[in-house]
């Protein structure tokens, strides 16, 4: 894993521009990652029940955003 | 929108096309577009790769960049300088999804990931309608031209099957080539030619290209300027 030191900086640098950046592209990563293991908990049989505990979000929640295109497998 | 186009740019718009299929992608970014244009053999392409933007630089940044393959999808467009600042590496990140998923998840992942809205296909078209685009299609396959035209070259390929059937282009990449049309018109030009979109490409400012235009070295206006120049000198 990168040192500390280079996590000092980033999100938590002082400067908006870098903080933001990173924040943001953080932000879509982990959006990226959740379509992805949304996407296999499903295929593996998961409840949406199931896998809305672990994201820690209401079962309505993942279902409104991944119930039409994962719904039916 | 492709009526204006002229010929050459036509054949850039399939090659990015064919570029993204080769590199295994499921989207046609403004990359993919840069890279034709670097390949294209026009003045506008010698005057990337005169301030080094050539084909290879931007083929081995893209790689670099968004990898190669299903799973290239799900990674593309994020800021990967912006993550190292927070320490995390995405190569890093990459190569263990790539090895705990098989690339079929993956592409079906990048492809709802670049949805935005997780996808529900639409009606399917009315019968008529079916028909149409059916005889469009064979229409438009015989109307094409039987002259050889050059394949997408590249030192890279994804392993597996190449992407097959209809690959979209990003919303960034569409609005590349609609801003050609401005481009095109900000020089009285009637047509939109390899240089509109060059000219285009060196006014980007999310996405790929500025990085990997960056990575060459030349400042984007300077580019711009240099090819506005080459096209003033010809006409």
């Amino acid at each position: 894993m990168e040192p500390v030191l280079e996590i000092a900086e980033g999100a938590t640098s002082s400067d908006p521009d870098v903080g933001l950046r990173a924040v943001a592209a953080l932000r879509a990563l982990s959006e990226r990652l959740e379509v992805l293991q949304v996407q296999a908990a499903r295929d593996l049989g998961w409840s949406w029940q199931d896998i809305a505990e672990r994201l820690g979000v209401t079962k309505q929640t993942v279902h409104r955003k991944y119930g039409k295109s994962l719904g039916r497998r | 929108m492709f009526e204006r186009f002229t010929e050459e740019a036509r054949d850039v718009v399939r090659l990015a096309g064919e570029h993204a299929r080769r590199l295994g992608h499921r989207y046609i970014g403004g990359e993919h577009i840069l890279l034709a244009v670097t390949g294209a053999g026009q003045p506008a392409s010698a005057v990337l790769s005169a301030h080094g933007v050539t084909p290879e630089l931007v083929e081995e940044e893209i790689v670099r960049r968004v990898g190669l393959g299903a799973g290239a999808g799900l990674f593309a467009g994020l800021d990967r300088d912006a993550l190292a600042t927070i320490g995390i590496d995405l190569d890093a990140v990459r190569a263990r999804i790539e090895a705990s998923f098989g690339p079929q998840a993956l592409t079906s992942a990048a492809q709802l990931a670049h949805q935005g809205r997780p996808g529900h296909p639409g009606p399917r078209p009315a019968r008529f309608v079916r028909d149409w685009r059916h005889r469009r299609r064979a229409r438009r396959a015989m109307d094409r031209s039987p002259v050889c035209r050059p394949p997408a070259a590249g030192r890279y390929r994804a392993p597996g099957p190449v992407p097959s059937g209809h690959i979209p282009f990003t919303p960034a990449a569409k609005k590349i080539l609609e801003l050609t049309l401005r481009e095109a018109a900000a020089l009285d030009d009637t047509h939109v030619g390899v240089e509109h979109i060059a000219l285009t490409l060196t006014t980007v400012e999310s996405g790929l290209v500025p990085p990997i235009l960056a990575a060459a070295g030349t400042p984007a206006p300077a580019l711009r300027t240099a090819i506005l120049d080459r096209y003033r000198r010809a006409s």
